[in-house]
């Protein structure tokens, strides 16, 4: 449990104080200090070796830290790593998987292992299979599965017994467009149902649109942990994509580019990315001149998912 | 259920459970079963092959029960050599470790599940002696259970030395070639050097494995002094107390520490 002066909680699920890891000589986590509350869904983005999945191996007590404490659902996990596991799905690196198991074996062998009753458990590994869409594959031998059947395993064998903390390290890696996205769907269903998610991901829009929050990373240290929507506002990086009738000439595209607010356009065939600074009303007022004083013929528009891009390389780049 | 109710020895069944499938599905049990029947019956097809005629009971039973330890140390390793290190060097570790499980409790359920079976191989083996020797003399040396008790005892410090080679080295196949050449060539030749100088080399645990087979015919004394020209050969008896203590000793400690070793191994 946690101890006298330690400022993790029961209202946080993940509270890490001051972690730091030492590979050797090699610092991979400096002083990481995070508390993410229950029912967030927290993105982790940072570049490779940012220190991202040593801090979800501390969490999952796969590796110990150097200095500092992790706690998961209040517990230390170091001190109580069974404790501080219990509620805890997770997903670390590629998952591999015993080769000659079958699904139906292995997650029947994890959900005994949580103590999770037998006659329930059959029900729930169809079920989970059934979300990851591997029922087809039931019963068949895991060395013959493909990179991406085992992601979903993995995904299957970290929502099985129902965790309310989630925390997944890359959960699309290797899988294609059709299996990221039902992947994505998986994480935003688990995290309507009130469940804290810890995501981390290279995929900055599968943090956009899966996470509320997103701490960023980098050489090991944290270099902003905010809302999507502060991170936006803080670095004035809001974009919009815009969907055009017809292709757009030069000079309309020179009349946008001296518009109020706007700090940067590019354009596609038929579409168009406006860079600008502001909220909502100047977004709104931007749209209308578009229409009215450039005589751009919109057939739709929504924010650009570059926008978190834009300021993960900004703080990447000042953070370097 | 209840966490706290669902204790270790409950995940440690489970874990046993899981492990042994693991010994059956990849054939090591099949296998390891085969070379005991081949060992088993090779001598006695030979004998009646050749049509000599069995010798007498107690040389024939020594004789005969000294390949055990040649079972023991290939199915030992055969079944602990990748028991720990295959968790990290295949990456299993990283879906494995994340559940509320001790490692202290995983070492305990694949030892037991790596016991198994090697207890079975060992069973087969003096049954089949059995057997012949019933078949053959009419009777069954009373020895012969107390030489199992000696067999199991040395199966549990050859696994628990494999299983710290599991723990230490990142490999499987490391780990199984080391604890078969430590048992097979290393320790038996530091034995013979020892007893070639006269010392006697009682803390060794092959050598301590001798008590299996000696106890069919208990020497008068512990050591023979041969001398021939200018040279003393030396011959030295295990003690069977000191020999009891000798293997459960390494049992215990190889045991701890790879249970130790495992729980602090990191999975990089």
């Amino acid at each position: 449990m946690l101890n006298e002066g330690c400022e993790a909680t029961f209202l946080e699920a993940i509270v890490t104080e001051g972690l730091t890891k030492y590979y050797g000589k090699i610092l991979a986590l400096n002083d990481l200090n995070l508390k993410i509350e229950k029912g967030r869904c927290v993105g982790f983005l940072g570049p490779n070796g940012a220190g991202k999945s040593t801090t979800i191996k501390i969490l999952c007590n796969l590796i110990r830290p150097t200095r500092g404490k992790a706690y998961v659902n209040g517990y230390n996990t170091v001190v109580e790593p069974t404790k501080a596991l219990k509620d805890v799905g997770a997903i670390v690196e590629t998952p591999e998987f015993y080769s000659y198991l079958t699904p139906m074996e292995i997650l029947g062998y994890f959900g005994r292992l949580r103590g999770m009753a037998v006659h329930d458990l059959k029900q729930r590994i169809l079920q989970v299979l059934e979300t990851a869409k591997l029922s087809e594959w039931a019963n068949t031998k895991i060395g013959k599965f493909s990179r991406g059947m085992k992601q979903r395993l993995g995904v299957a064998q970290a929502i099985l017994h129902n965790p309310p903390i989630l925390i997944l390290d890359e959960p699309a890696l290797g899988l294609d467009p059709r299996g990221m996205y039902e992947i994505r769907e998986i994480i935003k269903a688990i995290v309507k149902e009130g469940k804290t998610v810890f995501l981390a991901s290279h995929m900055l829009h599968e943090i956009q649109e899966t996470c509320d929050s997103v701490a960023l990373l980098n050489k090991g240290k944290l270099l902003a942990y905010d809302s999507i929507a502060n991170l936006e506002n803080v670095f004035k990086a809001k974009k919009i994509y815009v969907e055009l009738l017809r292709p757009l000439e030069p000079k309309q595209i020179g009349k946008i580019e001296k518009l109020e607010n706007v700090r940067a356009v590019s354009t596609g065939e038929k579409s168009l990315t406006i860079s600008f600074e502001g909220g909502e009303a100047e977004q709104a007022e931007l749209l209308a001149k578009l229409v009215k004083d450039v005589g751009v013929q919109v057939v739709s528009f929504k924010p650009s998912l570059e926008v978190l891009e834009e300021v993960y390389l900004q703080l990447v780049k000042e953070g370097s | 259920m209840d966490g706290e109710r669902f204790g270790s020895f409950e995940q440690i069944k489970i874990i046993v459970r899981y492990e042994l499938l693991r010994h059956l599905r990849r054939r090591r049990l099949y296998a390891v079963l085969f070379i005991t029947a081949l060992i088993g019956m090779l001598p006695l097809i030979v004998l009646k092959g050749l049509n000599v005629g069995f010798p007498e009971v107690k040389q024939w039973t020594s004789t005969y029960y000294g390949y055990i330890s040649l079972i023991v140390i290939v199915s030992g390793a055969f079944f602990a050599g990748d028991a720990i290190a295959s968790e990290f060097e295949q990456k299993t570790g990283y879906m494995l470790f994340p559940n509320p499980v001790k490692r202290t409790s995983l070492v305990i359920g694949k030892f037991i599940a790596a016991f198994l079976p090697v207890l079975l191989a060992v069973g087969f083996y003096y049954a089949i002696g059995v057997i012949s020797m019933w078949a053959t003399y009419g009777t069954i040396p009373t020895a012969t259970a107390t030489s199992f008790a000696y067999a199991v005892l040395f199966s549990c410090c050859v696994l628990g030395l494999t299983f710290l080679f599991s723990a230490v080295l990142k490999g499987s196949m490391g780990a199984t070639l080391l604890a078969f050449f430590t048992l097979f060539l290393i320790l038996p030749i530091i034995g013979f050097v020892l007893t070639f100088t006269g010392n006697e080399p009682w803390y060794l645990p092959t050598y301590a494995s001798g008590i299996i087979t000696y106890i069919f015919d208990p020497p008068a004394k512990r050591v023979e002094i041969i001398p021939t020209d200018g040279l003393k050969f030396y011959v030295f008896y295990p003690d069977f107390l000191i020999s009891v203590i000798v293997m459960a000793v390494y049992f215990i400690v190889t045991l701890l520490l790879s249970m130790l070793i495992t729980n602090r191994k990191e999975m990089a």
